[in-house]
């Protein structure tokens, strides 16, 4: 992450030294008829804000139980206009919900004015962005999913612990390409339609961590664990997945 | 981060030194020629970028000084103790099997020496991660009480009293006034150097070796959920650098992380060591409470305990883990072995220089 601001910055100082020392014609870059859009992530378990460590939750089944770590990746965000057409952001974001500098978003692609009626989004990375060794760096290096069970990294690692009949277990809810299988989750969300007219919008997506257990599949979290190499686990979470977020302010 | 975002900046460097024919920055590099060399640090392929502190670049002349004073015992209040006493190339510059450390004093410490090696690419040092840099870290040995026992102004009086130290700080740093963060960063410069690739581990993945069936089945075990090894000692460094109770105790002596940030959620993580060259550094864990890597193995087979800060990574807690049998401990053995680097502890330009 450090090092991916780092980039940025030698990129953008690279790039003015460019343009002061030798005067080669800048790109436009006031142009009106595109905005910036800031995507930033907030999580939830229905309606409770998420604190960690504490066993305070309860899933549709039943399970008591604490959120210790929720990362994971998202990414091929598409807009889509009224009256058909879409614009896609090429580009994928991981999100450590413990970190506040990976819960904002700013894609450098530019968006084209107009009105827009829904997005989606991928959860998690395609086959095509799931490629092992793309990522080198902290914190992302840290994601991989081991090739013996993958490639590529995990989606998601959402681990915590539960109160199993009186006696505190782990779960691990690590979703993946599991054994050469993709399982990435692909998201519509209907929002009330918004439009873009040369300012630039903000863009809030909230997670509840409480649909990962629940429709289609109703997930008890004594089954919760090693379930990377399961693919039957594997595709009950990526049904589970397709609601997990919903759009929240849009400014 | 991507690679090709690496190579987007390469690309418009390279830009930037392709148009720019005559741009001051350059020579004034260039007519610099009295300043120290440039140290070229190769890191492996598939290693992350080293963060390397942009006030402390590696030169030639700071990792040659850095690598001496890291074996001078001029650092000790009794000239008897330097870094490599308790930090011992053979080892994997740990202590020498020792469980717990001797200072100059003959006070034992309570922490296990650990092994520097990559050390560049930690982002924190120390089991609790209290030193967030090498820098700040090699500020700590030499006034412990329980270690080096010098106080900087005496080791200051020392060092520029030497007949050499004052050039080879001239030379490495362009000033004769020595001081402590300048010791700090040569021994950092010689610390970032300190890099292990060549174990059977890289032989393999660049292809010039191949496992036994013994280690393919221990690769097995690390890198799939039987063992589950690889979430905390991940990436290619065998680390993740970051913090875990990996289910040592239920009763801590030593809450570890939680005695820095202050909360109970953190006691009893450490940082999860490398286990690169982890054959050469018993013995194991914060403590050193473990003499052999099967002591360990049986450890997370059998001997795992639940307490309430223990990582959610952490599986079968309630079997007491995760229930290996002989051979396969055996193949989990074999493949640690795998991370064992001779070239690294055989390196001659790590080695003591005196
Ligand atoms: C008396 C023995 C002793 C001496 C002398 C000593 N160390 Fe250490 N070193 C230790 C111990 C013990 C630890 C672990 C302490 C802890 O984690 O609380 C340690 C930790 C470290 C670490 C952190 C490694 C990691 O991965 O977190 C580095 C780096 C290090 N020492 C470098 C040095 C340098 C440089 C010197 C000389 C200036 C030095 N040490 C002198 C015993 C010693
Ligand atoms: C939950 C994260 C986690 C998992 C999973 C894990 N470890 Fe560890 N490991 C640690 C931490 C943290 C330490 C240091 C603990 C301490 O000293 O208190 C450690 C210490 C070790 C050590 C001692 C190294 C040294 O230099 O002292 C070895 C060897 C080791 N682990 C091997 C393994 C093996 C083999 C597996 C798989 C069976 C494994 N670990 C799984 C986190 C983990």
């Amino acid at each position: 992450m450090r090092k991916y601001r780092l980039t940025y910055l030698i990129s953008i100082l690279c790039f003015f030294v460019i343009l002061l020392a030798c005067k080669k014609d800048s790109p436009p870059n006031d142009n009106k008829d595109y905005i910036n859009m800031t995507f930033s992530f907030a999580h939830e378990v229905d309606g409770l804000s998420l604190d960690f460590d504490t066993i305070k939750y309860t899933n549709s089944i039943g399970n008591n139980y604490s959120v210790a770590t929720l990362k994971y990746f998202i990414s091929d965000i598409i807009l889509h206009k009224s009256g058909g057409g879409t614009v896609l952001i090429d580009a994928e974001h991981y999100i450590d919900a413990v970190d506040p500098t990976t819960l904002s978003f700013s894609p450098t692609d530019m968006i084209p004015n107009g009105t827009y009626t829904y997005l989606s989004f991928t959860f998690g990375l395609d086959s095509a962005k799931n490629v092992s060794a793309s990522y080198l760096n902290p914190p992302e290096n840290n994601m991989e999913w081991p090739l013996a069970m993958g490639p590529g990294y995990h989606y998601m690692k959402l681990e915590g612990k539960y109160d199993s009949l009186g006696i505190i277990k782990n779960y691990q809810c690590h979703t993946g390409q599991s054994m050469g299988n993709p399982y990435f989750v692909n998201l519509t969300l209907p929002v009330s339609s918004f439009t873009a007219n040369g300012k630039n919008l903000a863009v809030e997506l909230i997670m509840n961590v409480n649909k990962w257990w629940e429709s289609p599949s109703l997930i008890d979290l004594n089954d919760v664990t090693g379930i990377m190499g399961n693919q039957v686990m594997q595709l009950q979470f990526m049904g589970n997945g397709a609601d997990v977020f919903r759009v929240g302010s849009i400014q | 981060m991507k690679r090709y975002q690496i190579l987007g900046v390469l690309v418009i460097a390279g830009l930037f030194f392709t148009n720019c024919k005559k741009d001051p920055l350059i020579e004034d590099v260039s007519s610099g020629s009295s300043g120290p060399t440039p140290y070229n640090l190769i890191t492996p392929n598939g290693f992350p970028f080293m963060n390397i502190p942009a006030d402390n670049p590696l030169t030639v002349e700071g990792v040659s000084l850095g690598r001496r004073l890291f074996y001078d015992p001029i650092l000790s209040g009794d000239n008897t103790q330097s870094c490599a006493s308790c930090h011992t190339q053979a080892f994997s510059f740990s202590d020498n099997g020792n469980q717990f450390s001797t200072g100059i004093d003959g006070f034992l410490g309570g922490r296990n020496s650990p092994a520097i090696i990559n050390a560049g690419w930690s982002s924190s040092l120390f089991w609790d991660g209290r030193a967030a840099s090498l820098e700040e870290q090699a500020l700590g040995p030499v006034p412990n009480p329980i270690e080096m026992h010098l106080t900087w102004t005496d080791a200051m009086v020392k060092l520029n009293a030497h007949p050499d130290y004052p050039t080879l700080f001239s030379k490495a740093f362009g000033t004769i006034s020595i001081d402590s963060i300048l010791v700090a960063k040569a021994i950092a410069q010689f610390e970032r150097t300190l890099i292990s690739n060549d174990s059977k581990w890289d032989k393999y993945l660049r292809g010039e070796a191949s496992l036994t069936a013994s280690e393919a089945r221990g690769f097995d075990i690390f890198f799939t959920e039987k063992g589950d090894c690889f979430h905390c000692h991940s990436t290619i460094l065998f680390t993740d650098n970051l913090f875990h109770n990996n289910g040592l105790d239920d009763i801590f002596t030593d809450i570890g992380l939680g005695a820095i940030t202050g909360s109970s959620n953190d006691n009893a993580k450490f940082k999860s060591p490398t286990l690169r060259n982890v054959e050469f550094t018993a013995p194991y864990m914060h403590d050193g409470r473990f003499n052999t890597l099967e002591e360990v193995i049986t450890f997370y087979s059998e001997g795992v305990k639940f307490s309430p800060t223990i990582s959610p990574l952490m599986k079968k807690v309630a079997q007491g883990g995760l229930q290996l049998n002989p051979l396969e401990k055996q193949d989990l053995l074999s493949f640690l072995r795998m991370l064992s680097d001779t070239t690294f502890v055989n390196n001659p330009d790590y080695s003591d220089p005196f």
